[in-house]
């Protein structure tokens, strides 16, 4: 498989080596928490599935204990299971094994669902399914991931990312299916996405990436609103920021015909972020169509020639990667909440 | 008439009665158009036809056509070549000794460019008369990252420049795209403004499949090999028979050398008819259909021009 995925597995969780970890699962678990991810996955292969089963139900009856400092000690080990079981689920997908990747990520969303059951609003149960969102974008898996989002969401009300997440799976479905010339086996829809933006924007307004996307979303859409909403973000933006609403209304113009004004947004965006390519590429492609070849092959080589540039200078590189850019830093959240 | 700005691309053309050594490539020219040409019987080229063996019509309007000696062009040859993660190794290798294997086999006049295409778009040689300066490149290859195929045919195809030579945009890539900015169709359509002629080489995927039989009277389950186009197939495909080009399949990365060679071969083996326009607009996209007269044989050719 060509897609690269964030490897979970690559995920450096350190936790206090939790008391009695004695059964094969259970070492498993400690062995995550401690840091040793690839032991812990391969040791978690070698696990009989009945064996799993047991050692979870009896987790969940301590939880269930009235001593509390019990019960917090078995959601802890619930969390390292759930990123184990997601780690050796991701790992599974990157070796092809669909099979497996649904068992494991299985597996993990039944633990989370007996931990959203105690607390719905708990930053760990919130925060996972937008490690898997994101892991997923990154490989560009949007079909798992649009089955996954809609799991995912929470009947007492989603949280402002994982409607933000929900929104950019059916944008890059979108995407892939009309522009990358592949099925990827969903469609996407711009409609919905739109309705999720917009609302995570109603629970989190300064949320600039809904913002964004939300302006991308309606732009597509031929909504004139759409330039509006892109217009909103300026100078008191980040620059990633400000470079993709630069490039998506020269794209936007470009469409329209408006050719001056979009070569004038194209400009604007490589001035932001100089060492991005696709505004440069957006221009080329602009000056070659209108017939100014020498200009658009200077602006291929002043772009492609660029030595020393990381792969990943592009925001377009990002965006176009839903929220996989975040995945790090949720990886981060959750490594601090599997401590007891 | 009213002159035709036709798009360099489809090259403001030129007749050619000779050739120079100097810069001014041609001693003599007509404005028309060129159309590059390939006849296949099954699948052996087809050679000696001139310009009388062909029946060209734009816009569906019959031209009088010329040939033009193949031999007597230079030849651009702009090698866009896959370095993302999955080259990486031997098929990186592999890839390296097919692109020195290719300029073994050009002429002096020959110019070569190197774009090499991951996460971004990488111009690694300008064109240039020079090997050297492509063998150079050539060892700077390093695979990692996604796919920005579509960004980087584009910039292959952009960086065709004035000159009335032959291009011959080379593509190797054997994944989807990952990572570009363009979309097919921006692709395409850029590439219809150009007369380059894309080749893409990919890797066959081959895969043991198991059918049922009738053949010959026999009856059972049998073996065979199918061929699995890449997703990248989709837009190599529509890219190459735009610009008359076509996709040729290595079966291994060890067959890679002997793919770009057949390649280049094959391009020489073509034929490039001109022709001026009569009796049709002097501006827009023009649709282009070239048959063979009284022989058999499948021509492929680009599939129209825009006039300027």
């Amino acid at each position: 498989m060509k897609a690269v995925l964030v490897g979970l597995a690559s995920c450096h969780i350190v936790l206090a080596s939790p008391q009695g970890a004695t059964t094969p699962y259970g070492e498993a678990i400690d062995l995550f928490r401690r840091g040793d991810e690839e032991l812990a996955v391969n040791q978690l292969a070698r696990i009989m599935f009945d064996e799993i089963i047991r050692e979870r139900d009896a987790l969940f009856r301590t939880l269930d204990s009235k001593d509390r400092e019990e019960a917090e000690r078995a959601a802890a080990t619930i969390r390292g299971a759930v990123m184990l079981h997601t780690a050796r689920a991701f790992a599974a997908l990157a070796r092809g094994n669909d099979g497996e990747f649904r068992y494991q990520l299985q597996a993990a969303g039944t633990y989370v669902t007996r931990l959203r059951s105690r607390d719905h609003r708990a930053p760990f149960v919130q925060k996972w399914p937008l490690v898997v969102l994101a892991t997923l974008h990154q490989g560009r898996q949007v079909r798992t991931a649009k089955e996954f989002g809609e799991h995912a969401r929470d009947p007492g009300g989603d949280s402002a990312e994982l409607l933000l997440a929900l929104g950019a799976t059916e944008e890059m479905a979108w995407r892939i299916n009309h522009e990358d010339d592949v099925d990827p086996g969903v469609k996407g829809d711009l409609k919905t996405a739109e309705r999720h933006y917009r609302q995570a924007l109603i629970l989190s307004p300064t949320e600039i990436e809904a913002r964004l996307r939300l302006g991308r979303v309606l732009v597509l859409r031929d909504d004139a609103e759409g330039m509006k909403v892109l217009g909103q973000i300026d100078q008191r933006a980040e620059m990633p920021y400000q470079y993709l609403a630069r490039l998506f209304e020269g794209e936007t113009l470009e469409k329209r015909g408006d050719m001056a004004e979009a070569e004038r947004r194209y400009t604007m965006a490589a001035s932001i972020v100089p060492t991005a390519q696709s505004a440069y590429v957006a221009l080329a492609h602009l000056r070659h169509a209108r017939g100014a070849r020498a200009e658009a092959a200077d602006d291929v080589r002043s772009s492609a020639r660029a030595r020393d540039v990381p792969d990943a200078a592009d925001p377009w590189f990002w965006y176009s990667r839903g929220m996989a850019w975040r995945a790090v830093g949720y990886v981060e959240d959750l490594r601090r909440m599997i401590q007891p | 008439m009213t002159r035709l700005h036709v798009a360099s691309a489809v090259a403001l053309i030129i007749v050619v009665a000779g050739r120079s050594v100097n810069t001014q490539r041609f001693k003599s020219g007509t404005i028309g158009v060129r159309v590059d040409v390939l006849v296949t019987h099954g699948k052996e080229l087809v050679r000696g036809l001139t310009a009388r063996d062909f029946e060209l019509r734009d816009e569906g309007v019959l031209q009088n056509v010329s040939e033009i000696e193949v031999e007597q062009i230079p030849l651009n040859l702009i090698l866009a070549f896959d370095t993302s993660g999955s080259v990486a190794g031997d098929r990186l290798r592999s890839l390296v000794q097919a692109g020195q294997s290719l300029l073994d086999r050009l002429r002096p006049d020959d110019r070569v460019a190197l774009v090499s295409f991951a996460t971004r778009v990488r111009l690694l040689a300008p064109l240039t008369p020079s090997r050297q300066q492509i063998q150079g490149a050539f060892a700077t290859l390093a695979a990692q990252g996604a796919t920005s195929l579509r960004d980087a045919a584009f910039a292959a195809l952009a960086l065709r420049d004035a000159d009335p030579v032959r291009t011959l945009v080379l593509i190797f890539s054997d994944g989807a795209d990952t990572a570009s900015w363009l979309g097919s169709s921006a692709v395409i359509e850029a590439a219809k403004r150009t007369d380059a002629v894309v080749y893409a080489v990919a890797i066959a995927e081959q895969r043991n499949a198991y059918a049922i039989s009738a053949k010959s009277g026999t009856s059972g389950i049998v073996q065979r090999t199918v061929i699995t186009v890449e997703e990248a197939g989709k837009f190599l495909d529509h890219l190459t028979e735009e610009t008359g080009g076509r996709v040729m399949f290595a079966n291994s990365n060890k067959d890679l050398r002997a793919t770009f060679t057949q390649t280049l071969a094959e391009f020489r083996d073509r034929y490039v008819l001109s022709y001026t326009p009569t009796g049709v607009s002097p501006t827009g996209w023009h649709r282009l259909d070239v048959k063979l007269k009284g022989k058999s044989g499948k021509v492929t050719a680009r599939r129209g021009y825009f006039a300027e």
